[in-house]
């Protein structure tokens, strides 16, 4: 299998937007907590519509959730 | 951390061999044999893959209700009413690793005819595959439920 590439920071956003749980926000995307479970722990790299959505729930643009390879410093 | 559909992988594993396994069981003694060709013979052979397929179906069904009721009330959460792009992805590749392990047993078994085997070897090839099939969709959902996709 294949690297997963696209990084995210959702535990870290979630965590700034109200201590949002999992379950909250994989109702909010429309998917299951299981699938927030594995974009969490790298494991699997969202649709383009999902990222959209988790972005759209955040109310921030794309790249300030989800980035492509090594995760950016800050 | 409860992981409904890891839990569920590893029960459809589990039941898939239990149920093979007893099934088996059940019906070897009904078995007379290798030698016969006879259209008795095919008739075993028939009636043995309708009724694994539908004991298999209603066995499954079972155990997955009594499955959802035991994980709702030890957890108190509630199985998913859809499927994701996450559960369809994950779906999508037990079904091709599924078809491609029952494809070549497929191949197989017609090759039996060809070196002249009986055709019980054919039928056991078949139904063989079949089980090794749903096992492999199984443990497909299992390792990418715990590995990632």
């Amino acid at each position: 299998m294949g690297k997963i590439l696209v990084g995210n920071h959702i535990r870290k956003l979630r965590f700034n937007h109200n201590e949002m749980t999992q379950q909250q926000l994989a109702d909010k995307v429309g998917v299951t907590r299981q699938t927030i479970v594995a974009l969490e722990k790298g494991n699997y790299s969202p649709s383009l519509e999902l990222a959209f959505r988790i972005a759209h729930a955040f109310g921030l643009p794309l790249e300030e959730v989800f980035f492509y390879g090594d995760p950016p410093s800050e | 951390m409860h992981d409904l559909s890891r839990k569920k992988s590893i029960v459809s594993l589990i039941s898939a061999v239990l149920i093979f396994v007893f099934y088996c069981l059940y019906m070897y003694p009904q078995y007379h044999g290798g030698a016969v060709e006879s259209s008795e013979a095919f008739r075993f052979w028939g009636s043995f893959v309708l009724s694994l397929t539908l004991v298999s179906i209603l066995a499954h069904i079972l155990i997955s209700i009594v499955f959802n009721i035991i994980f709702r009330i030890t957890t108190g959460e509630k199985e998913a009413t859809f499927a994701d792009e996450l559960d369809r992805l994950i779906d999508l590749k037990a079904f091709r690793n599924s078809f491609f392990v029952f494809v070549l047993g497929f191949l197989l078994a017609m090759g039996s005819l060809v070196i002249d085997q009986p055709s019980q070897v054919m039928f056991m090839i078949l139904i063989a595959s079949g089980f090794i099939s749903d096992v492999t969709g199984s443990f497909t959902k299992l390792y990418h439920y715990r590995r990632g996709v």
